[in-house]
């Protein structure tokens, strides 16, 4: 992204907006003045959601997301494409919608962790979210290895 | 009663009318020698489900929209008035005191700049006519012979995304950092998460900083999307144990 060097002043003006559920959890959780022999709170569940929001980036699960998402951009722009083959291959080797019910999940999991439009997901308690996040993540492991048994026979 | 603590602010502080913590508590001030602990009452054994969680920082909140509040991390509850007069504003006195006065007039703004996934891996594909070139190579290699060099081709957008998302982010934080007194940043939470910082602003500041992100939200648009939460306590600038801070 290049900057522009010229902006009109006043143009874009943003106006801060107060924190969702996951901002909260990020910052008074962790941030704050703490004298630590009266922190009272049972903080069972919480603990656990915060170590889940760290997606895992090193893994072999990981990158062939980034490769089936990349696999799916039409690029418009690139006249050789190879995306309906590719989607052919993974139609037949059984992952069908299951694949994009992945993607789907890690999308779900982004939104819930920034809380970009999730208002209504606002109102569920925080066990609620840890057990979607976690169910995401399995969706995507079990349909990247049916893709893989497939193939195998 | 055991009391919930949100935070310490001046004595002479103003608290908004009808200002309710924890469990709907009236929220109160417990004051000595020109500190004050705000707080409201609450049960032996304090829970942390969501209505609690939010209704600490909405306490918080309410009170930095006009005063210089030091924020408490959630969960600090003391059994009585005496002891909470001694362990925090008698125990800190001197810590809490320079911290008030130097925050004074700040607020903490917090800017989250995540990339959309879609529109983030095109333009590392766009960037990039190697990886391109590799998409469309895999692509006519069957499912199962190209099982590990798809996931090497991830492996590849996914260096490549963070070094995007490296540069972006640093770009995005050097046109914010003059415009603060200092930052703080945060934990990347997702590999499309590229900045997620605390800054510290006066208030007199705001618009200039409002302006900013207003600007950067535009700039960064195609990719990816500008989240802009406050005014916030001082979270991630008030340590009891720390020295003085810079641009004190």
């Amino acid at each position: 992204m290049t900057v522009q060097a010229t902006q009109a002043p006043n143009r874009y003006l943003e106006r801060p907006s107060p924190s969702s559920l996951a901002d909260v959890i990020e910052v008074i959780l962790d941030k704050g003045l703490v004298i630590d022999i009266y922190i009272r709170v049972s903080l069972v569940g919480i603990e656990l959601l915060t170590i889940d929001a760290r997606i895992v980036v090193a893994s072999v699960d990981t990158y062939l997301r980034f490769a089936e998402a990349c696999n799916r951009l039409d690029l418009k722009d690139d006249g050789s494409s190879g995306l309906p083959d590719l989607m052919g291959d993974i139609t037949e080797s059984g992952a069908k919608g299951k694949t994009s019910g992945a993607l789907e999940g890690v999308k779900e999991k982004a939104s819930e962790i920034f809380g970009s439009d999730d208002d209504d997901e606002d109102e569920k308690p925080p066990p609620r979210r840890r057990a979607s996040s976690s169910s995401a993540r399995k969706r995507s492991s079990s349909s990247s290895s049916r893709t893989r048994k497939k193939a195998e026979s | 009663m055991p009391f919930h603590v949100y935070g310490v602010t001046r004595a002479d502080v103003v608290l908004p009318d009808k200002l309710e913590g924890l469990y709907d508590a009236p929220v109160t001030t417990v004051a000595d020698d020109g500190l004050a602990a705000l707080v409201s009452e609450c049960p032996e054994a304090p829970t942390a489900r969501r209505a609690e969680l939010m209704a600490h920082a909405r306490v918080l909140e309410q009170m930095i929209e006009t005063e210089t509040v030091l924020p408490m991390q959630f969960g600090m509850s003391m059994p009585d008035e005496q002891i909470l007069c001694h362990d925090l504003l008698v125990a800190h006195r001197p810590r809490l005191g320079t911290l008030l006065s130097q925050l004074d007039g700040t607020v903490q703004l917090t800017v989250k700049v995540v990339y959309r996934e879609d529109d983030a891996l095109r333009a590392v594909l766009q960037r990039s006519p190697r990886l391109l070139q590799m998409r469309d190579r895999l692509a006519s290699i069957p499912a199962d012979a190209a099982h590990f060099k798809q996931a090497e081709f991830g492996q590849e957008v996914a260096a490549e995304l963070e070094r995007m998302g490296g540069r972006d982010g640093s770009e995005i934080l050097g046109a914010l950092a003059p415009l603060c007194l200092a930052h703080a940043e945060g934990r990347l939470l997702s590999p499309y998460n590229i900045l997620n910082t605390a800054f510290l602003v006066r208030r007199e500041a705001r618009t200039r900083f409002d302006e900013a992100v207003g600007t950067i939200a535009e700039q960064w648009n195609e990719v990816g999307t500008v989240r802009y939460l406050g005014p916030q306590p001082p979270y991630s600038f008030v340590d009891l144990e720390a020295g003085d801070p810079a641009w004190a």
